[in-house]
C-alpha cells in the first residue's frame, strides 16, 4: 500500500496511438518511476477497425518492454490489460479473452466513451458486463461532454456498482478548467474511485501520479487519499472487489480562510 | 445577401475542394472526434441490426449540401474497417459525388449495370481500404426517378445484398425529387443527415413524414456541423429500433 499504481497507462511501442517507438517507452517508463509508480497496468486501446491488439501480441510485446528495462536498470513492474472502446459485443470479447481485463484477474474491465456521446446501448452493455461477473471500470469520463452536461448520469452508474478512474492530468487542468472543474468535482463528491495517467507519451499526460496527488492534498482527507492513491489501485491489480470507503472523513476540515485562498469552496 | 453568397460560394466550390484527404476524415484522421462518430454511429447500426438485418442502407437528406456523399463514404470506410465487406453505390443521379471523393473516374457505373445488364464484375472497384468496394454513378441518365423505380433495380440490390455484408447507398436529397423516396423503400434502413444551423426544420419535419409515407424504416439522424462541446462535431440521435412502427 505503500506504491504508487498506475491502472491506465499506454506504454507498448507501436502498438496503439502511445509511443512510436523503444526509445520514447523507455522515457515513459524513466518518467514514471521517477515519479514514484512503481507498477503499471499496460491498457493499449481496443477499438474495431482501429486498433485490434490480440492478447498474446500484448503479452509478447509486455514482456519484451520487461526484459528491455530491467536490462536499464529500471525498477517498473508490468501487468496486462486493455482500454476497451464501448462496444456491445464487449461482454462476449471478455468472455472469449478477445478483450484483456486488467492484469487478468477476469474482473475488472476498462471501458472508453466515444469522447462526444453516451450512445444508446451503453447501459445495457455495462449491464451485459455485470451479469457476466465483471466490473467495468469507467476510463475518463469527466473528458466526455454528455457527462460534462449531465454528471448525474454518471452518478447513476455508480450506484449500480460502475467504477470511475479519472485521468489525473485532468485534475491538474491539462484538459482545460472545465475538465479540471468537473473531476475535483466528482473526486470531492465520492465519485471516483481511481486516478490514472492515460499516458501517451511523456508530455503533459505524462506517466505522473503525485501532481494530481498534491493537487488533492489540501482538500482530501489522508485517508481518503490513500484509499483513492494506494488501496484501490492494489485492488485492481490483485483482482480483488474495490471496499467502499469507511476510513472515517472524506473531505478535510479547512477553514474559510485556507478555503478562500485556494479558490476552492 | 451575405447568407446567400455564402451558399453560392460553396457550392460551386464543392466538386472541386472535396478530395479524399479532407472528406475521408475515417481514413486521414482516424484519431479524431469526427471519426469517432462515424465508429460510434456504426456501432449503433450494428445494434439495431440485431433484431432485425440492415444489410442496405440509405443515406439522404432534406436538402443539398447537408453532407449525405460524406457521411455515406466515412460510414462505409468504417464498416470496411471493422471487417465487413461493404458496397458504396452512388445512387445520387443528379449531382454525384462519390467518385469525388475517392478520386476514381466515373465514365462507368451503376446506370451501365441497369442500362446494359452489365455484371456487377469489373464495374465495382476495390478502395483505399480493405473489404471497401465503390460503385460510382456512371453516366447520368435523362430518366433517373424511372431508372430507380425500374424491376432491374430491385434486382440489383438483391444482387449485392446477396453479395456483401452491407451496402451504403448515397441519395439526392428527399426535397426536390423523388429519387430517395423511391430507393426509401427499397432498402433495410434509411439515415437521414441534417446539418446543424443551415437545414430548415420545417424541410427537415417533412423529410420524415415524405419518408414515413414511402414505409421507409428511418433509422435516425445524423447532424453534421455541431460545434464541439455542444455535443461533438457529428451528434447521433438515436430512434430506436421500430420505434416508429
Amino acid at each position: 500500500m505503500t506504491v504508487l499504481i498506475d491502472t491506465h497507462c499506454h506504454l507498448l511501442p507501436g502498438i496503439d496511438d502511445g509511443p512510436a517507438n523503444l526509445e520514447t517507452a523507455l522515457a515513459m517508463a524513466e518518467a514514471a518511476v521517477a515519479d514514484g509508480i512503481a507498477a503499471v497496468i499496460v491498457t493499449p486501446h481496443y477499438i474495431t477497425g482501429l486498433y485490434e491488439p490480440r492478447p498474446d501480441s500484448i503479452r509478447q510485446a509486455v514482456s519484451g518492454l520487461s526484459e528491455y528495462l530491467r536490462s536499464q536498470g529500471i525498477a517498473l513492474e508490468l501487468y496486462l490489460g486493455c482500454e476497451a472502446a464501448l462496444d456491445p459485443a464487449l461482454p462476449r470479447w471478455c468472455r472469449e479473452g478477445a478483450v484483456l481485463t486488467l492484469a487478468e484477474r477476469g474482473k475488472h474491465v476498462l471501458v472508453e466513451l466515444p469522447a462526444s456521446e453516451v450512445p444508446g446501448y451503453t447501459e445495457e452493455v455495462l449491464y451485459q458486463l455485470q451479469l457476466a461477473g465483471l466490473t467495468p471500470v469507467l476510463a475518463h469520463p469527466e473528458r466526455n461532454s454528455r457527462i460534462q452536461r449531465d454528471p448525474g448520469w454518471l452518478a447513476r452508474m455508480v450506484e449500480r456498482g460502475v467504477l470511475v478512474q479519472v485521468t489525473a492530468a485532468s485534475l491538474t487542468g491539462h484538459f482545460g478548467r472545465k475538465v479540471e472543474k468537473l473531476a475535483r468535482q466528482l473526486v470531492k463528491n465520492g465519485t471516483v474511485h481511481l486516478i490514472a495517467t492515460d499516458a501517451h507519451s511523456t508530455g503533459g499526460r505524462g506517466p505522473r501520479l503525485k501532481p494530481a496527488l498534491r493537487a488533492l492534498a489540501p482538500v482530501l482527507t489522508d485517508e481518503a487519499l490513500g484509499w483513492l492513491f494506494y488501496e484501490n489501485p492494489a485492488a485492481i491489480v490483485e483482482g480483488r472487489d474495490i471496499r467502499p470507503f469507511t476510513a472515517g472523513r472524506w473531505l478535510r476540515k479547512r477553514s474559510l480562510w485556507a478555503r478562500l485562498a485556494t479558490k476552492d469552496l | 445577401m451575405l447568407k446567400i453568397f455564402n451558399k453560392t460560394h460553396r457550392r460551386r466550390k464543392k466538386p472541386r475542394s472535396q478530395n479524399m484527404e479532407q472528406a475521408l476524415v475515417t481514413v486521414s484522421d482516424a484519431r479524431s472526434p469526427m471519426a469517432e462518430a462515424f465508429r460510434t454511429t456504426r456501432t449503433n447500426i450494428h445494434y439495431a441490426s440485431v433484431d432485425r438485418e440492415l444489410k442496405t442502407l440509405l443515406v439522404t437528406s432534406p436538402q443539398p449540401t447537408e453532407g449525405k456523399s460524406t457521411t455515406a463514404s466515412n460510414l462505409a470506410v468504417v464498416m470496411a474497417q471493422a471487417g465487413q465487406k461493404t458496397l458504396l453505390v452512388d445512387c445520387d443521379f443528379r449531382r454525384p459525388t462519390v467518385h469525388h471523393i475517392f478520386g476514381l473516374p466515373n465514365t462507368q457505373g451503376l446506370t451501365n449495370l441497369i442500362a446494359e445488364d452489365r455484371p456487377l464484375e469489373g464495374m465495382v472497384t476495390n478502395s483505399v481500404v480493405d473489404n471497401l468496394y465503390v460503385l460510382t454513378c456512371g453516366p447520368i441518365p435523362p430518366n433517373p426517378a424511372e431508372m430507380l423505380a425500374s424491376a432491374k433495380m430491385q434486382k440489383f440490390l438483391e444482387t449485392v445484398a446477396a453479395a456483401y455484408d452491407k451496402v451504403i447507398i448515397d441519395s439526392p436529397p428527399t426535397g426536390a425529387v423523388t429519387d430517395a423516396l423511391i430507393l426509401s423503400s427499397m432498402v433495410d434502413g434509411v439515415i437521414l443527415v441534417v446539418r446543424a444551423g443551415e437545414t430548415v426544420i420545417q424541410a427537415a419535419k417533412d423529410a420524415k413524414e415524405k419518408l414515413t409515407n414511402a414505409n421507409a424504416h428511418i433509422l435516425g439522424v445524423i447532424i453534421n456541423g455541431v460545434k464541439e462541446g455542444e455535443g461533438g462535431y457529428y451528434y447521433y440521435y438515436y430512434y430506436g429500433d421500430d420505434s416508429a412502427d
